[in-house]
């Protein structure tokens, strides 16, 4: 056997195996010995080396626990999922629904309850089942003044009342009870 | 005749360095080597109140080759990375190589430690208990389980990375 052995031949001729004519080639030829002596060399030379402490330590860092990530990303999904729902099932009550129901003014578009939407709602079906005229007997009420009136009255330096004749404007003025017992 | 526990604690002796130093090697951590090495000595403990075998010194290392698979294959070391931390330099005296060769030799180990990181764990296993420890291929494929040429094929790449570290090729 003339032609020199490959490395991985080489290798297992370094590991006590290989055939009988590469052993031979590998006592005879120089450049194969040389080859082999090399490779025995360098892996005395690692195996030195490993067993040797590293130059850089190598330390392993643990990471933050991954499941504190996600018991986090949990709960600030759920915490996100009652917001929607919550503002949901706000939408849906009964008040948030009567401001679209009037004409008055137009729904708000984003669902939100607007104070002015809350005033017409409460104008116009809270205070009347309250202070319901015909529960009271609204006929006899006194007719409230008319803006023309009141002006008038201010003008004059007094309030003015249906009730009161011009005559006892005075008497109004100095005794308002007088309307009550007047009937 | 040695009893047990002295027997144990030579054992102890003999080859606690030896394991801790391999399982430093396939596990890159000092400190969580020797706890490997550690549970190692603990099995043997347990192990050594049954009637003792023979080659307790194989018997020891295919323990810490397989404790140190079995942490590297558990979900809480996936989450660890690996980070260094440089070691002071050791004071050289007048007998030591000159600053040039040191810092020669110095690039030439972290280049075989790089090298040898970058293999793989059965390659690392392998090369390691072939070379480190000294093992013959044989005995190299009892303590892994594997058969003999599987042993030779994992050596034969792993021969071959390494040398590169060294600017070789086999």
């Amino acid at each position: 056997m003339n032609r020199c052995v490959s490395d991985d031949t080489l290798l297992l001729l370094h590991e006590g195996a290989g055939t009988r004519a590469h052993q031979v080639h590998l006592a005879s030829c120089e450049s194969c010995r040389a080859r082999s002596e090399r490779l025995a060399r360098d892996l005395r030379l690692i195996g030195q080396v490993l067993r040797e402490p590293p130059l850089v330590e190598e330390v392993l860092v643990t990471r933050p626990f991954l499941g504190a990530s996600w018991v986090a990303g949990a709960a600030v999904s759920v915490a996100l999922l009652f917001l929607v729902w919550g503002r949901g099932w706000m939408r849906d009550l009964p008040f948030s629904e009567l401001p679209s129901r009037t004409t008055l003014s137009a729904p708000a578009s984003s669902g939100e309850v607007r104070d002015e939407e809350l005033a017409v709602l409460v104008v116009k079906t809270v205070t009347p089942a309250l202070f319901s005229a015909t529960e009271l007997g609204g006929g006899k009420l006194p007719k409230h003044a008319t803006n023309l009136a009141y002006l008038k009255a201010a003008l004059d330096g007094g309030w003015p009342s249906e009730r009161c004749e011009p005559a006892r404007s005075q008497t109004c003025e100095g005794d308002p009870f007088v309307l009550f017992f007047d009937e | 005749m040695l009893s047990r526990q002295a027997g144990y604690e030579e054992l102890y002796r003999t080859h606690h360095e030896r394991i801790v130093r391999l399982c430093r090697l396939l596990l890159k951590d000092r400190s969580e080597a020797e706890e490997a090495a550690q549970e190692v000595f603990l099995k043997l403990l347990r192990a050594s109140k049954e009637p003792l075998p023979g080659a307790w010194e194989a018997w020891l290392t295919r323990v810490a080759v397989n404790m140190c698979r079995d942490r590297q294959r558990s979900w809480w070391w996936k989450g660890r990375k690996e980070d260094s931390m440089a070691l002071p330099d050791i004071h050289l005296s007048s007998n030591d190589p000159t600053p040039e060769e040191t810092t020669v030799r110095r690039e030439e180990r972290e280049r075989i430690w790089h090298f040898f990181r970058k293999l793989s764990l059965r390659q690392q296993e392998v090369f390691v208990l072939r070379y480190v420890e000294g093992w013959s291929g044989e005995e190299v494929a009892k303590i892994l389980g594997v058969t003999a040429g599987s042993v030779k094929q994992h050596l034969f790449r792993a021969v071959h990375q390494m040398r590169k570290a060294l600017g070789d090729h086999v």
